[in-house]
């Protein structure tokens, strides 16, 4: 009899929390810490901070796609070639490629585009004098890098099956002249399937500055989380023009325990700068009774706490398919997820995206709303 | 065409909630023998509610079963297209969410109650008190495994505390391992149903306007939470439905409340978010008017300023569903009980309270 209202009452709560896992993040955040790594027999290759998505390589050749206007990729060889090939995507149109071998001989490297000028080929020669095994290390970042002068970014998400209407939104990012790069707040694709990311990086070839995401809850909806493998991790941080830029994984509408330590480290280096922190599913939805938002107001406060005792400049957001101007722990916040996907109705908005103007001394001056439609 | 809809639904409303008062003597089952009209009410009842009914030849509980289920059906599919054709705008999402989630628990409800009134071999299923005591004590332990939280462990205690129609019920949940407590204040004003006192009411049935108040303090997290929150919560006896669904009840709960939230980092500015409360619930009450007795209910909340929060469900799904439990309160003797929860949403959540009366039920 007890028996067999304990079975009725297990069975209806099992069924519906095996759907429920508290460590929806941790699989993936761990493959996350390999990206940017690899060796094979011959050649072992890093890349500091994780800040490129190795694509493929050989030997004499590996293909990166940048995940920052700066990186730096360390290299070991066994058996040096006369010339090692690096094929890097998504890099500013004025970056400029600097190599110097483990003894701290400078390399020559020839650098020139690969179709766009974001798509570039540095080959990087070899002195046989170095010997058989070799390090070498190559840095790929534009004269304005460690500057402080003003300059102005994009923000943009939720694309998903609209992708085939978004270069209308990428031909109007191409008509601002001051644009250095985008920010993607998640949602590139409807699935996350390996395809679909392929169509949204041919798409995103028509942009004529480089564009840095992290993922969204879409991309999630596929065998294995993609993303990783063709645009990098969905948790990292750079600094381009004296500013802290620092993307994270809220794609489980979370942020893997894991992460809060690298985070505070990033919080720590960016407090006595300008600092961005962006990531797909808000902490809190400004409409609470949508609560498109993370699954646990109590970690969104925690991690709000975390952001403003760091001293966070800005914080931006994608998911919710609209336009929204809020402030959270009194930092000011974006929402726009006007990539084109199913847009929310009677909002007064459709597909858009926005434009930050920051000074690196003074924090962001200026932000602007870009309606398309 | 629209006017013969609405004539449709009310009829079938009406057909589902009349009390079953013509109802066939439920005690003796026609049809299948009680373990294969269980395997059909489990199964194929899974899609056509109320199939255990009709396979033990209770076909007027099994219509109305199934009447029941497709407004719960229609109700999740009204709402669904709500939010898909309003992209969840800020400006409609609230009934929308509530139709789906009123018709999911609807869903739920005739599909358990069947299950349950099949399964369970007969007299296992109990009667509701139909009269409450003064006074609640409750006093025990929860354990919490939340990857994101510096405690796992929290010393409970509460009581509701009757008059008439009218019950206040405080609760501290303080943590042993850290800094945090959770301080809950309600307070319910009964329309309708079993409130304190010598008056019995017909069933467990009732309708309640509930105010919340939770306060929060994440000493180590450096923040502070306060929600208030306003409810309209009901209970419905199934036996209302179908004499041979008696012990069986249905609940649901719609509100809206505001939550502050503060922080202790300089220049940081308090955060006011909206509550959407809403819960639906499908229980069993066990016992009859004297000990053991009580009652045994799995529950959908859809808040998300919890204990335990929202589920992190895996995929693209994140952060719809709030969480699930179930809860079981028995009083083995008339004064002295024992209750059990279980939770998950973003973190899992167990706990054991031993529950007090100082006076038996009149």
């Amino acid at each position: 009899m007890i028996a067999w209202r304990k079975g009725i009452g297990a069975v209806a709560v099992v069924a519906t929390t095996s759907m429920a896992c508290t460590g929806v993040t941790r699989e993936r955040t761990e493959e996350e810490a390999a990206i940017g790594s690899t060796s094979a027999p011959g050649i072992a290759i890093r890349v500091a901070d994780g800040l490129a998505a190795l694509r493929d390589g050989t030997l004499d050749r590996i293909h990166l796609r940048a995940g920052a206007p700066a990186i730096d990729v360390h290299v070991e060889l066994a058996n040096a070639p006369e010339t090692f090939h690096f094929e890097i995507d998504n890099v500013l149109p004025d970056a400029r490629c600097t190599a110097i071998a483990g003894d701290g001989t400078s390399l020559f490297v020839k650098a020139e585009a690969r179709g766009r000028s974001l798509d570039k080929t540095c080959d990087v020669s070899i002195p046989r004098e170095l010997g058989p095994a070799v390090t070498l290390d190559l840095h790929v970042a534009s004269d304005d890098d460690g500057s402080a002068e003003p300059f102005t970014f994009g923000l943009l998400a939720d694309v998903q099956e609209a992708v085939g209407e978004v270069d209308a939104i990428y031909a109007r990012m191409g008509e601002e002249a001051d644009l250095r790069f985008v920010l993607f707040s998640g949602d590139l694709t409807r699935g996350g399937s390996r395809e679909e990311l392929l169509e949204f990086e041919r798409h995103e070839k028509r942009l004529d500055v480089p564009l840095y995401a992290t993922l969204g809850n879409h991309e999630l909806g596929s065998d294995r989380v993609h993303f990783h493998d063709l645009y990098g991790r969905g948790n990292y941080s750079f600094v381009y023009r004296s500013t802290r830029f620092t993307l994270l994984d809220s794609a489980s509408a979370t942020i893997d325990p894991a992460i809060y330590d690298r985070l505070d480290a990033w919080l720590g280096a960016g407090r006595h700068g300008v600092h961005v922190v962006a990531m797909h599913v808000p902490p809190f939805d400004p409409s609470g009774f949508r609560n498109g938002a993370f699954a646990s107001r109590s970690e969104a406060a925690k991690l709000l706490e975390r952001l403003a005792e760091g001293r966070v400049d800005l914080t931006l957001y994608g998911h919710v398919h609209s336009y929204y101007a809020f402030a959270n722990a009194g930092i000011p916040a974006y929402i726009s997820g006007g990539g084109g996907a199913i847009p929310e109705r009677l909002d007064g908005i459709g597909r858009h995206y926005m434009k930050f103007h920051v000074d690196p001394i003074r924090g962001v001056r200026d932000a602007t709303v870009v309606r398309v439609d | 065409m629209n006017r013969r809809w609405v004539v449709a639904t009310v009829l079938a409303v009406v057909s589902v909630v009349r009390p079953a008062a013509a109802d066939p003597d439920p005690r003796r089952d026609r049809g299948f023998p009680r373990p294969v009209a269980a395997a059909i009410a489990v199964v194929p009842g899974a899609v056509v509610h109320g199939l255990g009914r009709y396979a033990t030849g209770d076909t007027r509980t099994g219509h109305r079963l199934l009447l029941a289920e497709g407004l719960g059906v229609s109700a999740f599919a009204l709402g669904g297209a709500g939010l898909l054709g309003t992209g969840a705008s800020r400006h409609t999402v609230a009934p929308f969410a509530a139709l789906v989630g009123l018709g999911l628990g609807t869903f739920f409800a005739t599909y358990l109650a069947d299950v349950a009134a099949t399964s369970l071999p007969e007299g296992t299923l109990g009667r509701a008190q139909r009269t409450l005591p003064l006074l609640e004590v409750h006093a025990g332990v929860r354990v919490l495994h939340d990857p994101t939280a510096s405690y796992g462990v929290l010393a409970v205690q509460g009581f509701d505390l009757r008059s008439g129609r009218f019950r206040v019920s405080p609760e501290a949940s303080v943590a042993l391992d850290d800094a945090h407590g959770r301080y809950d204040v309600g307070a319910a004003w009964r329309f309708l149903g079993p409130t304190e006192g010598r008056r019995r009411s017909q069933d467990g049935t009732f309708l309640d306007a509930e105010l919340d108040v939770l306060h929060v303090r994440a000493i180590s997290d450096r923040t502070v939470s306060t929600s208030g929150v306003l409810s309209l919560h009901g209970r419905y006896d199934l036996a209302r439905v179908g004499r041979s669904l008696a012990g069986t009840f249905a609940e649901g709960a719609l509100g809206w409340g505001l939550q502050r939230v503060g922080y202790a980092a300089p220049a940081a500015e308090p955060d006011a978010i909206d509550v959407f409360d809403m819960r639906v619930a499908f229980g069993v009450y066990h016992g009859r008017r004297r000990a053991p007795f009580g009652e045994t209910k799995v529950t959908y909340d859809h808040r998300r300023d919890t204990l335990v929060g929202g589920m992190k469900v895996p995929g693209r799904a994140a952060g719809i569903l709030g969480s699930v439990g179930l809860t079981s309160r028995v009083y083995v003797t008339p004064r002295l009980g024992v209750a059990a929860e279980v939770a998950v949403g973003s973190a899992w959540m167990g706990g054991l309270s031993i529950l007090w009366r100082p006076e038996a039920a009149p």
